[in-house]
């Protein structure tokens, strides 16, 4: 994955059309779920549904896209046209599919673009359709996976510890449902978006630390992520505790670490060795 | 008459913009039309129809914000065991825990028809057979949420009712 970072050479208002039509497309795939989150929760949700990494990869992947080297016009084709026809239907899955079929075309076709910038969009767009519908479709594998591994780390302390599919515990006690929003492989994708989307800011990305960095930053995240289950099926003080404004901005604050550690580790160019 | 060439350009560029806003705005319709499994309206749907069958409405038990189901038990003269309705709405991973709460006598009610295990694929199905009717056809398309009844059978006189009641009662729910 090579990077160019120049300050926009030419930008007009033809060549930014691709750009304003993923970030547009994002918008209508992201819009739904801030008006949930919304109606819901009012403003107290500080990035209203929206992961933090989901907006950092929008805008790094806008950022590159605009810094791209070669610059020249881009008419708006029939490919163009689909692409604002498909963000008519009211429908944030169709959005997200649009938003990767149009990022894939810019990856294929279109070298006036950086390919990184439109591969930050292509990620997002599958991080999406997985939370919206791949993992709901895999819900109880996933969580089951997590359940078993709470309860092999708590078989090691303790004997009392039953673990049946996704729900782990005591079997007439306290106990853990683990459900898709909680589980490792709900958070995974987002924070190595993240990753990925720190890395192309940081410059360009020997692709065998990428490979190693995403590898290490898996096994890291599943630990830890487990880890925050097992304490939350310790005890239900525990699981109250973890839940809490300050348990939850410690998991977040971890996630944060973790993707600007492996991100700038990743880089050629990064901070960290 | 020609355009300069950097207007003709603007007017695209205003032309996506404004694409992409209604695009947006449409959405927002949607989602605040969209009547997504309600819990509120199941209830009375599913208190109407026990109801219907001489069952007693009991106080309702719900958990912590984190578990996704709401405990509907009811009980009837002459019947010993209480019958309890839970509502999962879509969160299909709550089925091992309602099977270990009732020690595995239970049944689902997913989408009017009763079922051992609810059908995750079923459900994004179903999910998407609704958005593609509201997008063509305008039809407001009330999904249920997955119901657990126990015990497990119904029809006999001291268990839940039998599918046909469910169906009725998901189809009033559309009406």
């Amino acid at each position: 994955m090579q990077t160019t970072h120049k300050a926009p050479a030419w930008v007009s208002a033809d060549t930014v059309i691709p750009v304003v039509l993923l970030v547009g497309a994002c918008c209508n795939g992201m819009v739904a779920r801030i008006f949930q989150t919304l109606s819901v929760e009012g403003l107290t949700s500080p990035f209203l549904g929206i992961s933090p990494f989901e907006i950092l990869a929008v805008g790094i992947g806008a950022w590159l896209m605009l810094s791209a080297s070669v610059a020249s016009e881009t008419h708006l084709g029939l490919v163009e046209l689909l692409m604002l026809l498909a963000l008519l239907v009211p429908s944030s899955a169709v959005a997200w599919a649009a938003t990767g079929v149009y990022a894939a075309y810019q990856i294929a076709t279109v070298r006036r673009c950086s390919q990184t910038g439109a591969l930050l969009f292509l990620g997002l767009a599958i991080t999406a359709l997985w939370s919206s519908i791949g993992i709901h479709v895999l819900a109880l594998p996933v969580t089951t996976l997590d359940a078993r591994a709470v309860a092999a780390m708590l078989g090691v302390l303790r004997d009392d510890i039953v673990q049946t599919g996704n729900v782990v515990g005591q079997v007439d006690g306290h106990a853990l449902i683990v459900l898709t929003a909680c589980s490792s492989l709900d958070g995974l994708p987002k924070v190595l978006l993240g990753i990925a989307a720190v890395a192309a800011f940081f410059g360009p990305v020997d692709v065998r630390r990428l490979l190693w960095g995403g590898a290490g930053a898996v096994a890291v995240y599943f630990v830890a992520n487990d880890v925050r289950l097992a304490f939350m099926t310790w005890s239900g003080e525990f699981y109250a505790a973890v839940h809490s404004p300050i348990g939850a901005n410690l998991f977040d604050l971890f996630q944060t670490v973790l993707v600007l550690c492996a991100g700038s580790a990743v880089s050629r160019q990064g901070a960290l060795p | 008459m020609t355009l300069p060439r950097a207007t003709l350009a603007s007017l695209r560029a205003a032309s996506v913009i404004s694409l992409i806003l209604l695009g947006v705005g449409l959405k927002i319709w949607r989602a605040a039309e969209t009547e997504a499994p309600s819990t509120e309206k199941a209830v009375a749907l599913v208190q109407a129809v026990m109801s219907a069958h001489g069952w007693q409405p009991q106080p309702i038990v719900t958990y912590d914000q984190y578990t996704p189901m709401i405990k509907l038990p009811f009980t009837k003269a002459g019947c010993l065991v209480p019958v309890s309705i839970s509502l999962i709405g879509d969160t299909i991973e709550m089925q091992d825990y309602v099977k270990l709460i009732y020690s595995g006598d239970v049944q689902f009610i997913q989408d009017g028809r009763r079922v051992d295990t609810p059908d995750a694929r079923g459900r994004q199905y179903q999910r998407l057979i609704g958005a593609i009717s509201r997008i063509m056809a305008g039809k407001q398309v009330v999904r249920l949420p997955i119901l657990a009844t126990s015990p497990a059978h119904g029809g006999a006189p001291c268990s839940a009712p039998g599918d046909k009641e469910w169906l009725v009662m998901l189809q009033n729910a559309r009406v």
